[in-house]
């Protein structure tokens, strides 16, 4: 017994019949496992978790939920203009950013840039405004632009550009250069080239991606009104603070309805395209 | 030769119009266009928001030392530390739901019936806006990173079902005939032959859904789940530049650092498959 | 007329690629470069259109240095030579038709290259030469349902399209099986005697240099070894230009000759 518990942690040696030697390979398994646990113990109690806290407060999360169902429907006609906001900040968001995108991916390729430093330079800096999650250049930009939905359109924007860039000089790195090649040939300039033989075939990648964006943002969108930059997320804040968790209910009603039909089309619309 | 005109000729009547897309073009741009102006309203760049975002870009570039410096429950170390202890605590409990989940939903595990009630559920799950989750939670359960934890660990489950419902529908059933063939039990099977295939997968998975956990708990923050979101929406909203940038650094810091660990182990799995 | 003065070509890892070749092809030749794999012969095309650069000597074409073009100048210059490679390199995502065409971008505005808008000049011009090479029928189909030899056929009436003076060509009939070599090889016979377009084609199968060019020039370890008619080639003139006796692969036909 206690012989099978320390196999699991220390590899064996083996001799065989002929004499050779040998060692099991070292199992990461078990240590890591510990690890994990250990681990979790040390974040439980850095976030306080609080099991009896939480048995005794569920109640009121479950009375939070019940009072949420059934939704108070005449909340609706206010709620109209803050989705469309929401959904055409998304929209504009997502085509501005991938619209830029495009063009400057193509200088962040490791195919067509040659400046080695300037690309690591420039795909260093992205990565890094990659990291920041959109409601914080939300909240910057409605400070410095003022409240409202440019500020959400802009700040989905410049996240959707940081993404869209990446992944299309990924993309444009697997590309066959021979077209290009053959059209330089032909006297044609390298924007032209670029724009003969590459675009046609990451085409349907882009759309794609463009697609897939608009997925992100939609759900992000929702958020931004929180910190001002307009959209239904303003309506959230304001229904919860004062407790009218009918009209939340209905909030969280529109929302899932709306993520699960734009993520259903967009799912489609994804498959075909990547095909041609 | 006639014949041979008329051929050139004919082909060049064919030529595909560009007036469709010419049209959809312009159709486009005009929806735009209305769109934008319904929803949107440039009031200009006041003299204001300028002086502001000047300040905030002094602010920003000159970090706050002492916030960073600080080890206490103040410092950055702790903020992030406790943004991270969200990330990770979320995503494992969130692991421990999602793989029963999983296994119910996955067409060769479990009948069909099983299948689609599990994977509505899941659906709904992850179509369920975290953010909101997260107010719920710390309007009943109270403000603190508690809350942080366990909308994040709901809200993993969605995605994380979904990927590993991909991997065990991948599974190879000739592992386990081999295994049943060699008169295996049922442990030993499992042992042997299903965890091996499926342990660098949900590896991969984990360690992905905790790259992006690590950006919403930020985000979380703002709800007051916890986290160093609530300080740097603080810091933001009083102009506390030095210490927004203090606190912005610590986040792109972590957030880069753990993204390289989490590509490299991953490559590391993926090339030890197979 | 396309004039090697001394030419030398020397890689910066030291291979010397050319050394000091020096000839002349007159406007409407036939000229067929052979030699063995890596002796020069893809390095000598490309200097001609400068997509590769030469390091020593001198390189003109119809009187212009080729060295000393850059930018707008190269650009320009380059529109009037053609150019076809050993895998076609054609968009296979789209038409025949639109390939062909994209050989007339070099002259038009950034803004119509973007929009797609060919003048009916152009689209006569691409289709023309379509018909050139005997595939008029296919303008419309995608470039990746065509065989081996269509795609190469687009290809030239790619080149076709831009009304070169001069049609080089890099192994454009490796990757094809003899009986379609035979038809593109024709074909190119033919625009050189109709449309009097230099063409030099490098090719290392050598019954089809010798079957199809009027003059060959033989290349070894970057030196010609042999500049002259076809005619009058002998089995030890192959011999001095290969450094050995021929094999089947240098052959294109007689390949499975049981």
């Amino acid at each position: 017994m206690i012989d099978d518990i320390l196999h699991i942690f220390f590899p064996r040696t083996y001799t065989l019949g002929n004499g050779k030697v040998v060692k099991e390979k070292f199992n990461w398994a078990p240590y890591i496992t510990i690890a994990v646990i250990v681990f979790s113990i040390l974040c439980a109690i850095a976030t306080k978790v609080d099991i009896p806290r939480l048995i005794q407060r569920s109640n009121a999360f479950w009375d939070l939920i019940r009072e949420m169902i059934p939704p108070n429907w005449s909340f609706w006609r206010d709620l109209q203009k803050p989705m469309i906001d929401t959904i055409v900040m998304s929209v504009l968001g997502t085509v501005v950013g991938c619209l830029i995108a495009l063009p400057t991916s193509f200088y962040l390729s490791s195919n067509f840039e040659l400046n080695n430093v300037y690309l690591v330079g420039h795909r260093g800096l992205l990565s890094l405004l990659r990291t920041l999650p959109t409601l914080v250049y939300a909240q910057l930009l409605s400070i410095v632009i003022g409240t409202g939905t440019l500020a959400g359109t802009v700040s989905i924007s410049i996240f959707t550009y940081t993404i869209c860039v990446k992944m299309l000089y990924e993309q444009i790195e697997t590309v066959d250069m021979g077209p290009y090649e053959a059209l330089q040939s032909t006297g044609a300039s390298r924007a032209k080239c670029m724009i003969k033989a590459i675009y046609p075939q990451i085409r349907g990648y882009f759309w794609a991606t463009v697609l897939y964006c608009f997925e992100t943002n939609v759900r992000s969108a929702a958020i931004l009104g929180y910190v001002g930059a307009g959209g239904i997320g303003v309506q959230i804040n304001e229904q919860l603070t004062w407790r009218r968790y009918g009209n939340t209910g209905l909030m969280v009603l529109v929302l899932v309805i709306t993520v699960v039909i734009i993520e259903t089309i967009s799912r489609e619309l994804r498959k075909k395209l990547v095909q041609g | 030769m006639s014949s041979k005109q008329l051929t050139v000729q004919s082909q060049l009547e064919k030529f595909p119009s560009v007036l469709p897309k010419f049209i959809i073009g312009l159709l486009s741009f005009v929806v735009f266009y209305i769109l934008a102006t319904i929803t949107i309203s440039f009031k200009g760049i006041n003299e204001r928001g300028l002086l502001i975002a000047i300040n905030a870009f002094k602010g920003l570039f000159n970090p706050s030392v002492k916030i960073i410096t600080d080890l206490g429950q103040y410092g950055l170390l702790q903020m992030l530390f406790e943004t991270l202890a969200i990330a990770f605590l979320g995503t494992i409990i969130g692991l421990v739901f999602a793989i029963p989940l999983a296994f119910l939903a996955s067409r060769n595990m479990f009948p069909k019936g099983i299948n689609n009630i599990c994977l509505t559920l899941i659906s709904v799950i992850r179509a369920f806006p975290s953010f909101m989750l997260g107010i719920m939670f710390v309007k009943s359960i109270g403000p603190g990173a508690f809350a942080g934890v366990l909308s994040m660990a709901i809200g993993s489950i969605g995605m994380l079902s979904k990927l590993i419902i991909e991997v065990i529908e991948d599974l190879n059933p000739g592992i386990a005939e081999a295994l049943d063939a060699a008169g295996c039990s049922t442990f030993e099977k499992i042992r042997y032959g299903l965890i091996p295939q499926l342990s660098s997968n949900i590896i991969s998975i984990v360690l992905y859904r905790l790259d992006i956990n690590v950006k919403n708990a930020t985000i979380l923050g703002i709800v007051q789940a916890g986290g160093i979101g609530a300080q740097l929406m603080f810091a933001i909203g009083a102009r506390r530049w030095p210490d927004a940038g203090a606190m912005l650094l610590g986040v792109i810091f972590m957030t880069v650092v753990l993204e390289y660990f989490s590509t490299k182990i991953r490559t590391r799995l993926a090339g030890q498959k197979g | 007329m396309i004039k090697f003065e001394n030419v030398d070509k020397v890689y910066a890892n030291g291979t010397r690629a050319l050394d000091k070749v020096s000839l002349e092809i007159e406007q409407g030749e036939f000229v067929a470069i052979i030699g063995l794999s890596g002796a020069g012969k893809s390095t000598l095309i490309r200097t001609v259109n400068k997509m590769i650069d030469i390091t020593a000597g001198k390189l003109t074409v119809n009187g212009i240095d080729v060295s000393t073009l850059k930018g707008k100048e190269l650009r320009k210059f380059r529109r009037k030579i053609g150019m076809v490679f050993q895998s076609f390199n054609l968009v296979l995502r789209t038409s025949v038709i639109n390939n062909v065409l994209a050989a007339r971008v070099a002259d038009m505005s950034l803004i119509r290259t973007l929009l797609g808008l060919y003048s009916k000049q152009d689209k006569i011009q691409a289709l023309e030469a379509l018909d050139k090479v005997g595939i008029l029928e296919k303008a419309y189909s995608r470039a990746d349902q065509l065989s081996g030899g269509q795609q190469q056929r687009v290809a030239l009436a790619r080149t076709l399209a831009q009304n070169p003076e001069i049609i080089l060509a890099d192994e454009p009939v490796a990757a094809l099986d003899p009986v379609m070599a035979d038809v593109v090889m024709e074909d190119f016979k033919r625009i050189n005697k109709d449309l009097n377009i230099t063409v030099v084609i490098n090719i290392h199968h050598v019954d089809l240099a010798l079957q199809y060019a009027d003059r060959i020039i033989g290349i070894n370890a970057g030196k010609i070894v042999y500049d002259g008619p076809t005619k009058n080639i002998t089995n030890e003139t192959l011999k001095m230009i290969y450094g050995r006796e021929l094999t089947e692969d240098d052959l294109m036909k007689e390949k499975k000759n049981d």
